[in-house]
């Protein structure tokens, strides 16, 4: 099990579309390739959204993620499982993750 | 669950909102005007998550930093009044478990409410799926060494309790490498030597030389004995009969016998010679003379050594690779074939046989040296 994480589950502002408002949650885990987010907001699996949020001295703007499962817990909250769309933005997230995680890693 | 929360609100209005809410809910809320009165409760309320309403004074932000200067880990959830995702993922950075938006309903809280009880934080991976591909690849390689481990040590298991345990002859050397006859007594065995011409005598207990017998008149063929009495054949065909004291003193000597008979035994009743390179097996009776009565053919490949016992003739075959067993009435016929391990060496030449209590002794030469071994008679 990689035991490395933040100091507290990341916020996220989520993106669904230019004509609405946008939602937030908060990414339950990250990898330059998958993320889980954990919002109370009901999203439809497959939608295309796009997040903002901020992992370490880094922010990232409209990281595109497709939604590939939707799991809702005991408490109501939605569990969603994202694969980023976008290779450029998932170096990024890379490098950034390696520049967060200490040396050992 | 502990159900008890607390709730900051200044509007009346809000307050009736959200009690109505929160009853419904199953919480048991403790409302407070402000951030002083919150406070002022909020040791002897012990509340499991705070409820703050925005748009009061003082700003959200601020009673988060002051709830959480008392209380680190506990959730606030600020009640926003318009849905405004900048601003919630600001009030989160600051501590905020999480937003509500507004309107305030119950649907809207019941899962903020519901999960204000747990935070910890989020899991960061460099690479989740070559990580998982990692232990896979581990737990498939575990899972094949202890199938293997399973298969190999059950193969093992099964090939050392169902597999026919192989027979090891009890092998000894012999410091000569002609013998031509062996005889089996109660507590020595006794080998011929045509080469040094001599009687060896070697203990059973670790097949020592206990004694050494010269022949200076006879070259033996082949040998045998009974109870009371031990034959020698001879290169030139005749057969002695001596006694079985200290100097095996000689009784009688027949005629010399043609075709020169190499091997020889006392069945007990009837005396048997054969001569190996014919296959020609000849029954005698046991006289002085040791008269013919009647001739063999050797129902195997090739005989080079012969014996019996009260019940059988046994001969060793090379080309069989096996010792074979006969009848004393017919033995034409053979009754069983049994493989002979100790054929695997290509070079062993069986010269001798004897049998006695059920085991079978061999004599013989391999690679320029001589030696004697014992197998349990085949059944």
């Amino acid at each position: 099990m990689n035991l490395n994480s933040a100091d507290s589950y990341i916020p996220a502002e989520i993106k669904t579309s230019l004509d609405l408002p946008p939602l937030w949650g908060r990414l339950g885990s990250l990898s330059p390739g998958e993320a889980e987010l954990v919002s109370h907001f009901e999203l439809p699996r497959g939608k295309v959204i796009a997040l903002s949020f901020q992992l370490g001295r880094s922010a990232f703007e409209e990281i595109r993620a497709r939604i590939k499962k939707v799991l809702r817990d005991e408490d109501g909250y939605y569990n969603y499982s994202l694969v980023f769309l976008d290779p450029a933005q998932a170096e990024l997230l890379r490098a950034a993750i390696a520049g967060t995680l200490p040396p050992s890693v | 669950m502990f159900n008890t929360i607390q709730v900051i609100c200044a509007s009346e209005k809000d307050k009736l909102i959200l009690r109505g809410i929160f009853k419904n809910l199953g919480a048991d809320a403790v409302f407070a005007s402000d951030l002083n009165d919150a406070l002022a409760v909020f040791e002897k309320a012990r509340p499991a998550a705070v409820f703050t309403a925005d748009g009061g004074e003082p700003p959200v932000e601020i009673q988060l930093r002051e709830i959480r200067r008392v209380a680190p880990f506990i959730p606030v959830i600020p009640l926003l009044k318009r849905r405004d995702a900048t601003r919630a993922v600001e009030l989160m950075k600051a501590g905020a478990m999480d937003c509500a938006q507004s309107p305030w309903t119950e649907e809207e809280l019941r899962p903020l409410y519901r999960k204000a009880v747990r935070l910890t934080g989020t899991p960061l991976e460099l690479d989740s799926s070559a990580l998982r591909r990692r232990r896979r690849s581990a737990a498939l390689a575990l899972a094949a060494f202890f199938a293997f481990a399973g298969f190999s040590g059950g193969l093992y298991y099964g090939y050392k309790k169902y597999s026919p345990k192989a027979s090891h002859p009890h092998t000894f050397s012999l410091p000569y490498a002609h013998p031509t006859g062996i005889v089996i007594k109660k507590d020595a065995v006794l080998i011929s030597d045509w080469f040094s011409q001599g009687l060896y005598e070697h203990s059973f207990k670790n097949f020592n030389i206990t004694k050494v017998t010269s022949l200076p008149q006879v070259t033996p063929a082949a040998m045998t004995a009974s109870q009371d009495a031990l034959w020698l054949a001879g290169v030139n065909g005749v057969i002695e009969r001596r006694l079985l004291d200290a100097r095996y003193t000689q009784v009688s000597r027949t005629p010399a016998l043609s075709p020169v008979p190499d091997g020889a035994c006392f069945d007990g009743l009837y005396f048997w010679t054969v001569h190996s390179a014919s296959g020609v097996i000849t029954k005698r009776m046991p006289g002085d003379a040791l008269t013919e009565m009647k001739k063999f053919k050797y129902p195997g490949k090739k005989l080079t050594a012969f014996t019996c016992d009260t019940r059988f003739l046994w001969a060793a075959d090379p080309d069989l690779k096996a010792v074979v067993k006969m009848s004393l009435d017919d033995p034409e016929r053979i009754l069983v074939r049994s493989d002979l391990d100790a054929y695997a060496s290509r070079t062993l030449k069986i010269t001798a046989m004897a049998a006695r209590d059920g085991r079978l002794w061999f004599a013989g030469e391999d690679g320029g040296r001589g030696l004697a071994f014992y197998r349990d008679e085949p059944k």
